[in-house]
């Protein structure tokens, strides 16, 4: 017997239910599909448009959907242990107060690398300040230090239940995975703010992150030769800055 | 086909020393022989043993070496295990046969868990005589193991509780289909590739962790209770056996099934290097009696399980292959502590106030009037010193209660092992430390019964199990959560 339209319907949205009930984090993962279509579109607008010069605030907007397109998708486990962990009711202002905690992390490591890259670039050029970004990225991703730090990003923590108390240790959770983040990451966000965010450095530096996140025994060696290859390759072209 | 059998068949208290025991002894001498300094050799003992764990920095493992990468709190704890296994029997038949003896030799299993013989509970004789037969020092023999409370080489029997299987053979999941990580089943939860650290499964969890800190001890700390020394002892490998012989009869007991998930199927595992290293895929290792591993137990019948384990699990299971879709179950948090509990050497306990549920748990309690399953979590345990090997967890026991009086109240039992090595942050580890799920589903249908189930409030008990007065301990649990689904 052939399942009515009614009844298709209903099984959809059944599924549907299941899925957002299971991944209450979906709404994180919109944004970061948003931010990675909004980095490509930006980035083809830019191809077509060399001589433009992005504003201030055009730099700011650019920084922080970096920031949700790169390393957003690294700490999705983190946002739905975090919604899993809360009550039902509160499960998105978990997540919320999570990602708070989290973005302020990076909002001041990204005001830092900005400020650095802003203090040095008219020093030493572009090309030089690139060049050495690359280098230290390729240096703080063979040193012994990182992996102890790329593991307490997994990190996870007790959560009060209810009240004040749960919105503080959610942003609290935010900042510990944040920090942490940010001490594994920063050299490599550098280096895509020096390169003024090109999709191309930045989609191979997000694959080293994935693989270094997620792979069982990431080679520091390959993730280095990528991020060395890609920069490389930028600064022969003269990206974005031609 | 290889026959693994139980060592308390093959030797007894008063004439330990059957051909397949002495054999094992005799090849242990020849692999420690071959540890050399650097432990280089991938046959040799102390490299088999770094393969589970070890605190040797990385920059002086010898080249290729595989170690540190055992597989704990995840679903590959089981398939892991039995890898390693079969390269450790392949190792030690070789050497075994290059010795003289049989060539058929195969790894004996100490089965410990049969209620109907309880001296089966002490370490087997042939591993706390100090000399052998021929008077040469025993190697099966190890003084790094626990003292007293119980006094292993001693011959003191280990706790009967400490090796019940009722509570992991009545999981009717290999990894609880909940999709929420933190819940394990009898095999562990869906992870990664985990050394340590996240939730425990029920296998795991007992007998297979107390059994380890019950034989290792915790002051001192024996080699048996540390991932890093475990491998050392040469009972290790026995009661590992033990492990992999209980999934095969988890499995017997019927409507329970492996993982379909290729995930699993097809995650591999290189265990030694160079021209020794083996690689094999779980789906490789799930017939045991096919190539490349050609074992099997001599004992894999189903366990019968007491009529009120029994009568829970049917009731907490779902027979039918509809009911153990993955999508089934979503479970829902309504409530937590407030605050961490201690692990002490005397008991503590936590409150929990519980709220109605609102998502998941009140669509399904629209249909079947209560929660279908009720779980509570104890979370995130961390520490770096034990006062205890275990926990009992009850639930609302009244104020003042002995909890032995209480065993329809017990929700399970909590094992240390693993507890140190998952607090720390390391390489390895986030420092998460571990977590445990129990399916209290008939706890609270019992309590519900006697009218002294509260649905708002919930008083959860911690008895140490092997502590004195005079143990210290800083180890806590975060948070103690109660889930309906």
């Amino acid at each position: 017997m052939a399942a009515t339209p009614q009844a298709a319907q209903g099984s959809v949205s059944l599924r549907l239910r299941r899925i957002v009930w299971r991944h209450p984090e979906w709404w994180v993962a919109l944004v970061v599909a948003a931010a990675w279509a909004c980095m490509v579109d930006v980035s083809l607008r830019h191809a077509t448009h060399a001589h433009a010069v992005p504003s201030a605030s055009h730099g700011i907007i650019a920084t922080a959907v970096m920031v949700a397109a790169m390393m957003l998708p690294l700490v999705l486990a983190n946002v739905r242990h975090v919604a899993l962990s809360s009550l039902w009711r509160r499960r998105h202002r978990a997540m919320a107060a999570f990602l708070v905690g989290y973005l302020c992390c990076w909002a001041v490591a990204q005001t830092v690398i900005q400020g650095t890259l802003g203090f040095l670039t008219p020093l030493l050029g572009w090309t030089s300040v690139a060049g050495l970004a690359t280098v230290t990225a390729v240096l703080w991703g063979v040193s012994p230090g990182r992996k102890r730090r790329l593991r307490r990003c997994g990190l996870t923590v007790p959560l009060a239940p209810r009240g004040w108390r749960a919105d503080t240790d959610c942003t609290r959770y935010g900042v510990i995975t944040g920090l942490s983040c940010v001490t594994t990451c920063w050299a490599l966000m550098a280096t895509v703010a020096a390169f003024s965010h090109s999709v191309l450095v930045m989609a191979v530096v997000f694959g080293v992150q994935v693989s270094d996140r997620y792979q069982r025994r990431p080679s520091p060696i390959m993730a280095a030769l990528a991020v060395l290859g890609v920069c490389l390759l930028s600064l022969a072209a003269g990206v974005p800055h031609h | 086909m290889f026959e693994r059998r139980d060592v308390w068949e093959l030797g007894t208290e008063e004439d330990p020393w059957h051909p397949i025991i002495e054999w094992y002894a005799r090849a242990v001498t020849a692999m420690q022989e071959r540890n050399g300094m650097d432990f280089s050799d991938p046959t040799c003992w102390r490299y088999l043993a770094e393969v589970h764990g070890s605190s040797i920095p990385r920059g002086d493992w010898p080249r290729g070496a595989t170690w540190n990468e055992c597989q704990h709190s995840s679903w590959y704890f089981l398939p892991w295990h039995r890898i390693y296994l079969h390269y450790f029997e392949r190792v030690v038949r070789q050497t075994v046969s290059t010795l003289g003896g049989p060539d058929d030799w195969a790894l004996p299993y100490w089965n410990y868990s049969d209620p109907r013989r309880p001296s089966v509970r002490r370490l087997p004789a042939a591993f706390r005589e100090p000399q052998m037969p021929s008077g040469e020092p025993n190697p099966l023999f190890v003084s790094q193991r626990s003292q007293s409370n119980p006094a292993i080489n001693g011959g003191e029997e280990v706790d009967l509780e400490d090796v019940d299987i009722g509570a992991a053979m009545a999981e009717m999941h290999f990894s609880e289909p909940t999709g929420d990580p933190s819940f394990a089943g009898f095999g562990g939860p869906v992870t990664g590739f985990s050394h340590s650290g996240g939730s425990v499964g029920s296998l795991e969890n007992i007998p297979h962790g107390m059994v380890h800190v019950e034989v290792g001890g915790i002051q001192p700390r024996g080699w048996m209770s540390s991932f890093a020394t475990a491998g050392r002892d040469p009972i290790f490998w026995l009661h590992h056996a033990n492990i992999d012989r209980l999934w095969k009869v988890w499995l017997n007991q019927g409507s329970r099934v492996n993982p379909p998930d290729t995930r699993w199927l097809d995650m591999s595992f290189t265990i030694g290097s160079g021209a020794s290293a083996t690689t094999l895929a779980v789906r490789d290792v799930l017939d045991t009696t096919q190539s490349p591993l050609n074992y099997h137990y001599t004992d894999e019948s189903p366990l019968v399980l007491e009529p009120a384990i029994a009568a829970a699990a049917s009731a907490a299971g779902s027979p039918s292959e509809e009911e153990r879709m993955p999508e089934d179950i979503v479970p829902e948090m309504v409530g937590a502590s407030d605050e961490g509990v201690p692990l002490a050497a005397t008991s503590t306990e936590v409150e929990v106030a519980v709220e109605a549920p609102s998502g998941p748990a009140f669509a399904a309690a629209a249909e079947s009037a209560q929660p279908r399953k009720v779980y509570l979590k104890v979370e995130n345990v961390r520490g770096e010193e034990l006062a205890a090997s275990s926990y009992l967890v009850h639930v609302d026991l009244p104020p003042g209660a002995n909890p032995a009086e209480y065993e329809d109240r017990r929700a399970g039992k909590v094992s240390m092992f693993g507890v140190l090595e998952a607090s720390q942050s390391d390489e390895e580890h986030s420092g998460s430390g571990l977590t445990f799920s129990f399916d209290i589903t008939g706890v609270v249908e019992r309590l519900q019964e006697a009218g002294e189930w509260d649905p708002e409030h919930l008083r959860v008990t911690f008895t140490p199990v092997h502590a004195s007065e005079e143990q210290t301990g800083n180890v806590s649990a975060g948070r103690v959560s109660l889930f309906y689904a």
